[in-house]
């Protein structure tokens, strides 16, 4: 009995160590199938059945101004606190054919108006433009979302050409055009604008990046001849502008203080985002300038900046060649606290990617991690690190399309209207693009410019919102399959601005690596973003840690947060 | 060579005097025996029956009672070049050219004279004046084009390659169907960096002769000028199908695979052209950047090290492993080995930007705000020179400031 039951303890044995390999077998195999073809996303455009009819006017002219192919952003943000997000569109302005020199452009009729669409409890959207006070001013080219007076409502700030405005958000779903007695109407070009808290005073401050320094001359630009044709003129024909620093003085004044901070270096701004790349507890500002250096304003702590794109290895690309930086974000896409920098450019340019290598340098990592062979051909507007299958890797959605409409003419290997470009993030190592598994719109060719991201739906992935040159917008939904856990950590600031604009978030779990997000609303080309932060989980279904450090300095730790929801988290008192 | 072609162009005249017999046919036909045109007919027949004594009487004849009869001039002239009295032809058809300005065969004889005498220069103008009146003048079309690649020569070796280029382009207009001088075009195109020309030219050799392997080498060439890769991938693959063997072809191959980023396919290539030739520099300097932009930072200063041991002034071999101490943090190496190339080559832009980044790395600010300025200013200057160069090749110096490769 004994040597049976001895027998059968040992097939008992056996037989676990059989299955058990069998698990250690299937598992493998489930891990290399995963390896060789990462899961792709699925966005679907569902911009009519939502009932979004934005198009943006660029309105094209046979002098071919600059102005014209450089399109309008988007804001995702909640303006009714509804807790559904709504979107705001910027759009062009009449151009006459010739304009003036010296003209600002005219929304002289309701097709050049900014949009806003409420966005329903059915999830649909309405054209509120009118209702709120939108319709807008001049030519606009970007948006910025903050809470500049802390009221709890998401005030706008729509950059332009000329003269920017600043609505207030009046709480009652009206704006009021706020700019002359803020002192924020600025001038020149200005593209996209970011509203960061740069000195901790609990007020969002508003930085507003400027193209160049322009007007509407007709320069002839392209190639002459009887069989010529005009192109868009190179921006190396006409000077840098600085950009523009407004200090929140409170009481809904500013004050331009670009000088003041050391923050007045020319340069040719499209794209602007913010972070503390050096974890000094003071944001930093980083410029994606065209055909230019790259700047990295590196926030000193006291009320000043230094420039420091070129040293830190931000600057240029690893030939020590400049680019024509539009897009750009500013966040940890490597999972190891610190943040880093992605800037579209052009065709032939390859996106850059920079590795902060956690000392205060950069690494040009487009080659490494497979975003060169990836982007070699495309020119990429708004970018947008997501994570849209909540791995808990932050990949990549970048809108595409060349700056000149006729550049097939030049180049037969480039195109001008491209797909969008989803890339999933291997582990922090490499990059894969899974477009064309990803859904239709990822066959669509578009002359895309502007990109916001945020989850509309509020499903628990993340969606975005798609602009294009003197053409549609589109909603994108993800609708990805994945039985991924995630957490949506809406923050809202008390000592620090209510937007808690500038908070630093590590979210921990017991499955993954490490997260790190920054409270935002900035980055992208010219467009705005949903505030609240987004971390796929994995398989977990709670965080083990989720440790805040706000503008402020205060330090906040939550444990265990059931997975799968949107959590509102105030600033504690201390 | 020159003098079979000189004797060619005897044999040219001669031909010249059998297109002035066809050309006298209907006169007569239609004319006494003894008529000036039966006379100029005759003398063309007993010239091309070598009877030349009898040509000459038939011509003296003609110029007896007409002095000034332009064809018998220029034919008598034709006679005096077979008979070898080439001094007494060239005043023979000097009269023929003043009597009748519009008179293509006298000038063509008179400029295959001079050209036949190797006085080149005053053969140009002769020459020319012939296709203008008649294009279709084969025997001064080819003279012609002989002269003006001669001379394409000369100036190409004197340094002038814009005197070079403008010479053959003239030639390309009266022989476009030649493809040794649309090959002579292309290459000199290329060595100005007239890339559309280059592409131009090397495209129209290869369907005049379909799969020249150094043909399609140039174009490939050319191609990579303008950044056109894939295209230039293409020239490089057929090239290395038609003569596998060459190192170069790979090499060239790899590159533009590397600039594709089909960077396994490029690492093969180069290591292929190693294998073929390894004593060779570039193979090992392409490889070694790859490795060194993947990261693979031992392996690429084992490649560059290749490069040094062959030639131990490679300005960039010394940058790139300048670039590899840089990365692996060995700031004091870096800064010896970007010194260095930048001793030998002081506009490598990339070179003063990474000795700028080297120096801030180990605390230097000004030195390092300097190399960085040095660094920007260069990038600017080659990006603006790549600017103007596409300007000139597209529009002819007319404005084109909206180049797509920013």
């Amino acid at each position: 009995m004994k040597s049976v039951s001895k027998f059968s303890a040992h097939a008992t044995l056996l037989g676990m160590a059989f299955i058990f390999g069998i698990l250690i077998f299937w598992t493998w195999l489930s891990f290399a199938a995963s390896q060789n073809s990462p899961l792709p996303g699925r966005f679907v455009d569902v911009t009519e059945k939502l009932g979004i009819h934005f198009r943006q006017q660029a309105s094209a002219t046979s002098k071919k101004y600059l102005l014209e192919t450089m399109g309008s952003g988007v804001a995702l943000f909640d303006y009714d606190n509804d807790g559904r997000l709504d979107i705001f569109f910027a759009n062009g302005a009449r151009l006459d054919d010739p304009t003036p020199k010296g003209a600002i452009p005219k929304k002289d009729s309701p097709k050049y108006w900014n949009r806003l669409y409420h966005q329903k409890s059915d999830g649909t959207f309405e054209d509120v433009t009118e209702r709120a006070g939108l319709t807008g001013f001049g030519y606009s080219t970007g948006v910025a979302v903050g809470d500049y007076d802390n009221d709890g409502f998401e005030d706008l700030y729509v950059a332009g050409y000329g003269r920017s405005t600043l609505y207030h958000n009046n709480g009652d779903g009206t704006f009021t055009d706020v700019t002359a007695a803020a002192g924020v109407a600025g001038s020149g070009w200005m593209t996209s604008a970011a509203w960061v808290d740069y000195d901790n005073d609990g007020r969002l401050d508003l930085v507003v990046a400027r193209y160049m320094q322009w007007d509407f001359d007709d320069v002839l630009c392209g190639r002459p001849g009887k069989d010529g044709f005009r192109s868009y003129c190179h921006p190396d024909l006409f000077k840098p502008e600085s950009l523009l620093l407004f200090h929140n003085d409170g009481g809904g004044k500013f004050t331009e203080v670009a000088h003041q901070a050391g923050i007045d270096k020319p340069g040719k701004g499209l794209g602007l985002a913010i972070a503390d790349y050096d974890h000094d507890g003071f944001m930093d500002i980083l410029l994606a300038n065209d055909s230019m250096p790259e700047y990295l304003f590196h926030n000193k702590g006291n009320g000043t900046f230094e420039e420091v794109g070129l040293p830190s290895g931000a600057g240029l690309d690893s030939n020590g060649n400049t680019f024509a930086g539009m897009g750009v974000d500013f966040e940890d896409y490597n999972n190891d606290g610190w943040p880093d920098i992605i800037i579209t450019d052009l065709a032939d340019q390859r996106y850059a990617l920079y590795t902060n290598l956690k000392d205060g340098t950069f690494d040009y990592s487009t080659t490494v991690t497979g975003l060169s062979a990836i982007t070699l051909l495309h020119s990429g507007w708004g970018v947008r690190f997501l994570d849209y299958d909540n791995d808990g890797w932050k990949d990549l959605l970048i809108v595409q399309s060349h700056v000149i409409d006729t550049i097939e003419m030049y180049d037969p290997n480039v195109r001008y209207r491209e797909p969008p470009l989803l890339l999933r993030n291997e582990r922090g190592k490499k990059f894969v693009d899974v477009s064309a598994a990803s859904g239709d719109v990822f066959h669509q060719v578009w002359a895309a410019r502007g990109l916001a991201v945020g989850d509309i739906n509020n499903d628990g992935k993340l969606d975005a919102v798609v602009t294009s040159n003197d053409g549609p917008a589109w909603v994108l939904l993800n609708q990805t399959d994945t039985p991924n856990h995630w957490i949506t950590l809406n923050l809202v600031g008390v000592k620090s601005n209510r937007d808690a604009i500038g908070a630093q978030v590590r979210v921990s779990t017991t499955a993954g690596s490490d997260q790190f997000s920054t409270v935002t609303t900035s980055s992208s080309y010219q467009s705005s973003s949903d505030k609240r932060l987004h971390f796929g989980l994995g398989t977990a279904d709670t965080t083990r840690e989720i440790e805040i450090r706000w503008p402020s300095g205060i330090r906040q730790i939550l444990r265990d947060q059931k997975s799968d929801r949107i959590v509102t988290i105030t600033e504690p008192l201390k | 060579m020159r003098n079979r072609v000189r004797n060619s162009a005897r044999n040219k005249l001669l031909c010249g005097g059998m297109l002035l017999l066809s050309s006298l046919m209907p006169v007569a036909q239609v004319a006494t025996p003894r008529s000036t045109a039966s006379l100029l007919q005759d003398a063309a027949q007993a010239m091309t029956a070598g009877k030349l004594t009898r040509a000459e009487t038939d011509l003296q004849t003609v110029l007896r009672t007409a002095p000034g009869d332009y064809r018998a001039l220029d034919l008598l002239g034709v006679v005096r070049v077979l008979q070898h009295r080439d001094l007494e032809a060239e005043p023979l058809f000097r009269r023929a050219v003043q009597k009748k300005a519009d008179f293509a065969p006298a000038h063509a004889h008179l400029g295959l004279l001079y050209f036949q005498k190797g006085r080149a220069d005053d053969a140009v103008p002769q020459l020319r004046d012939a296709l203008r009146i008649d294009s279709a003048r084969t025997d001064a079309s080819d003279a012609l084009v002989q002269i003006l690649r001669d001379q394409s020569k000369t100036a190409a070796a004197a340094g002038d390659r814009g005197e070079s280029l403008t010479l053959l382009r003239e030639a390309r207009n009266y022989a476009p169907d030649n493809p040794d001088v649309q090959f002579e075009f292309g290459a000199m195109a290329l060595q100005l960096s007239l890339w559309h020309d280059a592409i131009a030219a090397f495209q129209q050799t290869l369907k005049l002769r379909q799969n020249d392997p150094v043909a399609l080498y140039s174009l490939g060439r050319a191609f990579l000028g303008e950044w056109k890769f894939e295209d230039a991938r293409q020239q490089f693959a057929g090239y290395v199908e038609a003569r596998p063997d060459d190192s170069s072809g790979h090499c060239a191959l790899g590159m533009t695979l590397a600039a594709l980023e089909r960077t396994q396919e490029a690492r093969e290539q180069f290591e292929r052209s190693i294998v073929l030739a390894p004593e060779q520099i570039e193979s090992y300097f392409r490889l070694g950047l790859i490795e060194l932009n993947m990261k693979d930072l031992d392996e690429a200063a084992m490649s560059f090290r290749q490069v040094l041991n062959r030639d131990s002034k490679h300005a960039g071999a010394l940058l790139a492993l300048g670039r590899v101490a840089f990365e692996q943090k060995r700031y004091a190496d870096a800064i010896d080995l970007l010194q260095r190339a930048i001793a030998i080559d002081d506009s490598l832009n990339e070179a003063h930007y990474y000795l700028g980044m080297t120096f801030v790395r180990v605390g230097r600010k000004e030195e390092a705000d300097r190399q960085l300025e040095i660094a920007t200013r260069l990038e600017h200057d080659e990006a603006q020179h790549r600017r103007t160069a596409l300007r000139i090749q597209d529009g002819d110096g007319g404005d084109h400031n909206s180049d797509p490769k920013k």
